[in-house]
């Protein structure tokens, strides 16, 4: 299967961890990645706060440069694949838009999990374990850009999708049901709002907890970055030591998959997952 | 649906018209929205109470508020609203003309942290992680928050000191050309 490949501009900074698992995962699955070329930002959580036509226009130059290349295009960061799938459907509505960028929608935009939830890449990844999660307590948080808004993402349950739950269950980890699957993690507000960013997030850190997983997963850089690098001030306004590694559902595939590089993407975490992995001997 | 074309707010903010003031109008004030909304605790406005203001046209009291800022777009009101209604629709509309209008607000670091992450990507196509952080603290003053955090990440290697030039830079700046923040 050939796709065209949107990183966006987080996947080529502060995420590359998500990047590179992500087409490591994708190749060991027979998927070829061919970057987009000359791709340009999507706009992501700011476009839209402050003009229309920029939260529109900005993806939609994306989305011409990809269908040129006839081959749908999938967008790992939950963020531009929004905004990608947004502007779709806008240029549908708008006539003006349109004339701007003609983009016919002859393709198809694909989120990461869309992707590898595909029954075929399903069974192909369960059948290429070699080391299997065993013991491994994770808690799959989606977040809000992964369902919401439902009627441009059309998920399958926006208040409780199952398909990181069932490809974690396809590497074989102990999936544990909890309530916050979908509660924003305030990543909008990170550097804007911080003090109400780590409320809302300690909330979601406190349930993994309560329920004892070993690591949160998610395929969201926001979230990730939100949650990884904010448990050392939750830590020190709380008294109590947060240390649980929020990891991408890439970096455990690459694990199940006995990708060895896998160590050199959780130097990237603040609070590293090694020790926890090494602990149930998975790495 | 006519008259609510003609609604004239008091300022600089025109009411919700045509698509967006016919969806609106839906709302039955069931509250569903702001019983959902994370960060309801900390507005001063709830979002069904943003939605009626924004019927009746009162949008100044929304362009006021702190709640204008503080709506993480997080979605969960639209997801849940009976009526198919997205507060975050109805807030867009009205931060766009705040921010055009250069209005001055409450919370102004959260338009000041969009505004910069846009010129960032004018100037280069791609948004520059670090040269963004940079700028913001600039305008805002804050120099010395997430000071520690944000050499940690560096060391972590996760920020790059110089950006990326995409050839794409200049359809990126044509496309600013068509917008309020030429």
């Amino acid at each position: 299967m050939e796709l065209s490949y949107y990183p966006g501009c987080t996947l080529t900074g502060s995420a590359q961890e998500l990047n590179e698992s992500f087409t490591n995962a994708a190749s060991a699955l027979g998927i070829t990645l061919k970057e987009l070329p000359d791709w340009t930002c999507c706009g992501a959580s700011s476009a839209h706060m402050v003009d229309a036509y920029l939260e529109s226009a900005l993806p939609a130059r994306d989305l011409l440069l990809a269908e040129e290349l006839a081959r749908d295009v999938v967008a790992p960061c939950a963020a531009c694949h929004l905004r990608l799938k947004a502007a779709a459907h806008r240029i549908g509505e708008d006539e003006a838009l349109r004339r701007d960028f003609p983009f016919k929608g002859e393709i198809k935009v694909l989120s990461g999990l869309e992707l590898f939830h595909r029954d075929e890449l399903r069974a192909a990844l369960k059948s290429k374990v070699v080391k299997p999660l065993e013991g491994l307590r994770v808690v799959p948080y989606y977040g809000c850009l992964a369902v919401r808004p439902p009627e441009i993402l059309q998920p399958a349950d926006p208040e409780n999708p199952m398909e990181m739950d069932r490809l974690l269950e396809a590497l074989g980890a102990e999936v544990l049901d909890w309530p916050y699957k979908t509660d924003c993690c305030g990543g909008s507000l990170a550097l804007t709002r911080t003090d109400l960013v780590l409320k809302l997030s300690r909330k979601l850190l406190d349930m993994a907890l309560m329920v004892d997983a070993d690591v949160m997963v998610t395929f969201c850089p926001m979230c990730q970055a939100n949650l990884d690098t904010r448990q050392e001030d939750i830590s020190r306004e709380t008294g109590h030591a947060y240390q649980i590694p929020i990891v991408y559902l890439t970096e455990l595939m690459g694990v199940a998959l006995g990708n060895p590089q896998a160590r050199s993407w959780f130097g990237k975490h603040l609070v590293s997952p090694e020790r926890i992995l090494a602990s149930k001997g998975l790495i | 649906m006519e008259q609510s074309n003609m609604r004239a707010s008091s300022g600089k903010v025109t009411a919700p018209a045509g698509e967006l003031a016919s969806v609106i109008n839906g709302c039955y004030q069931c509250g569903k929205c702001s019983a959902g909304c994370p960060v309801a605790s900390e507005m001063d406005l709830l979002p069904h109470q943003m939605v009626r203001l924004g019927v009746l046209g009162d949008v100044e009291r929304i362009v006021s508020s702190q709640s204008i800022w503080l709506c993480l777009t997080c979605h969960t009101c639209g997801a849940r609203c009976p009526n198919g209604i997205d507060v975050p629709a109805l807030l867009d509309h009205i931060r766009h003309q705040v921010v055009a209008g250069k209005i001055e607000t409450q919370q102004p670091q959260v338009p000041a942290f969009h505004t910069t992450f846009m010129q960032n990507v004018r100037r280069f196509g791609r948004v520059h992680e670090l040269s963004l952080v940079g700028m913001y603290k600039m305008k805002t003053k804050t120099w010395f928050a997430d000071m520690k955090l944000g050499l940690e990440m560096f060391r972590k290697g996760k920020m790059h000191i110089m950006p990326k030039f995409p050839f794409g830079n200049n359809a990126v700046k044509e496309i600013f050309k068509k917008s309020s923040l030429k």
